[in-house]
C-alpha cells in the first residue's frame, strides 16, 4: 500500500527533493530513495530560491525566484525514502612550473634553464555553500 | 534566406493555392448573383458570421505574427546580471537567460558584447551551471577578456543597457577550446 502510494507520488512530482537533514558541510541527505528510483552515483545540484523576486530591470516585470546553488554532489548511500549526496566538486588543479638546470653544462650553454609545467591534480573536495535544511535539490 | 512577416503571409497564401481560391469564389459569387439576384440574406446571419471571421482572421495573425518574432530570436535573451555564487572559483558573473533548448547543464558558452555598429565583441567564456525549475538558465563567465572589465561590472550591477547589448552563445571559440586543451585544463 506505502509503495503504491509512493510511486503515485513518485509520478506527481519527484524533484525537486529537499535536504532533510545536514550531516556536515560535505554532506547531505534527501528525501528521495529507491523508492524514488534514486541510483547511486547519479549527480544532484543543491540549491536554495532567492527570498526575493527577480525583476527585469529595463521593465521590471517579475522574472520569478532565482535558484541559488550551492554546490553539486552525487549520492553515495541510497535507502528506500533517503538518499546521501556526498559534494564531487573538487578545487582546481594546480599549476606548477618547475625550472631545472639542464644537466650538461655544454649543453645548458645553448639551451640556458629548461622549463617544465606539471598539473597537480588537487584532491580536495569543495563543501556546499552553507547547506540547510529545507534546500532544495535535482538531478544533474 | 530569412523572409520578413509580411512576406511569409504572401508564400503562404500561394503554398494554399490562394489565388486560384479567390478566383473560384470570386466567380462562385457572380455565378450565384446571376442565377438569383433577387435573393437577400438576413442581417442577422450575415453580422454573426463576418464578426467570426473577423475575429478568426485577428488571432490567427496575431498568433502568427508572435510565431514570427519568437523565431527571430534563437539566442535567448539575457534577463538578469548578478554577483556570480562564491563557490565557482574564478566567477566573474552570473547571468539569467531566457529558456532555451542549446544549452544544457555544464556546456560552456561564450559571452559577446554588441557594440555601437552592431559588431559582436568577444567577452569571455562560462558555462552553464543551473538550469532552473522555470527552465530559466544560468550561465557564468569564468574568464574574460582584458578591456571589458568596466562591461562586466555593470552587467553584475543589472545595468538594462549593457544586458540588452549582451549575447550568450552555446559554443566557444576553436582558438580558446584549443588554448585550454594544450595548457590542460
Amino acid at each position: 500500500m506505502d509503495n503504491i502510494k509512493a510511486t503515485k507520488n513518485q509520478k506527481e512530482k519527484t524533484f525537486p527533493a529537499v535536504i532533510v537533514k545536514v550531516i556536515d558541510d560535505f554532506k547531505v541527505v534527501i528525501n528521495r530513495g529507491t523508492l524514488h528510483k534514486i541510483r547511486k552515483g547519479q549527480q544532484f545540484l543543491l540549491y536554495k530560491l532567492s527570498e526575493e523576486e527577480i525583476k527585469d530591470p529595463a521593465s521590471g516585470e517579475s522574472l520569478g525566484y532565482l535558484e541559488i546553488t550551492k554546490g553539486t554532489g552525487k549520492i553515495i548511500h541510497v535507502q528506500e525514502r533517503i538518499s546521501t549526496i556526498e559534494s564531487n566538486k573538487r578545487e582546481p588543479s594546480e599549476r606548477r612550473i618547475v625550472r631545472k638546470k639542464s644537466m650538461s653544462p655544454f649543453f645548458s650553454s645553448f639551451t640556458g634553464e629548461e622549463e617544465e609545467e606539471t598539473i597537480v591534480p588537487s584532491g580536495r573536495l569543495v563543501p556546499f555553500d552553507d547547506p540547510i535544511v529545507g534546500d532544495k535539490a535535482k538531478p544533474i | 534566406m530569412k523572409k520578413s512577416f509580411w512576406g511569409l503571409i504572401w508564400s503562404s497564401f500561394l503554398r494554399v493555392q490562394g489565388i486560384l481560391g479567390g478566383i473560384i469564389v470570386f466567380a462562385l459569387t457572380v455565378l450565384v448573383w446571376l442565377l438569383s439576384p433577387d435573393k437577400n440574406i438576413s442581417l442577422g446571419w450575415v453580422l454573426p458570421i463576418g464578426f467570426f471571421c473577423v475575429i478568426l482572421i485577428l488571432a490567427l495573425g496575431n498568433a502568427a505574427y508572435e510565431a514570427f518574432k519568437i523565431s527571430e530570436h534563437v539566442l535567448p535573451i539575457v534577463l538578469v546580471g548578478k554577483k556570480p555564487p562564491t563557490q565557482i572559483s574564478g566567477a566573474k558573473l552570473l547571468c539569467l537567460i531566457e529558456p532555451s533548448e542549446l544549452f544544457s547543464y555544464d556546456t560552456l558558452v561564450s559571452f559577446y558584447y554588441i557594440g555601437d555598429e552592431n559588431f559582436e565583441q568577444f567577452m569571455g567564456i562560462g558555462r552553464v551551471i543551473n538550469i532552473q525549475e522555470d527552465n530559466k538558465i544560468q550561465v557564468v563567465m569564468t574568464h574574460s577578456l582584458d578591456g571589458y572589465e568596466e562591461k562586466i561590472e555593470k552587467l553584475v550591477q543589472n545595468d538594462a543597457g549593457i544586458l540588452k547589448r549582451t549575447r550568450v552563445k552555446p559554443n566557444i571559440p576553436a582558438k580558446i577550446y584549443l588554448h585550454r586543451i594544450l595548457q590542460g585544463e
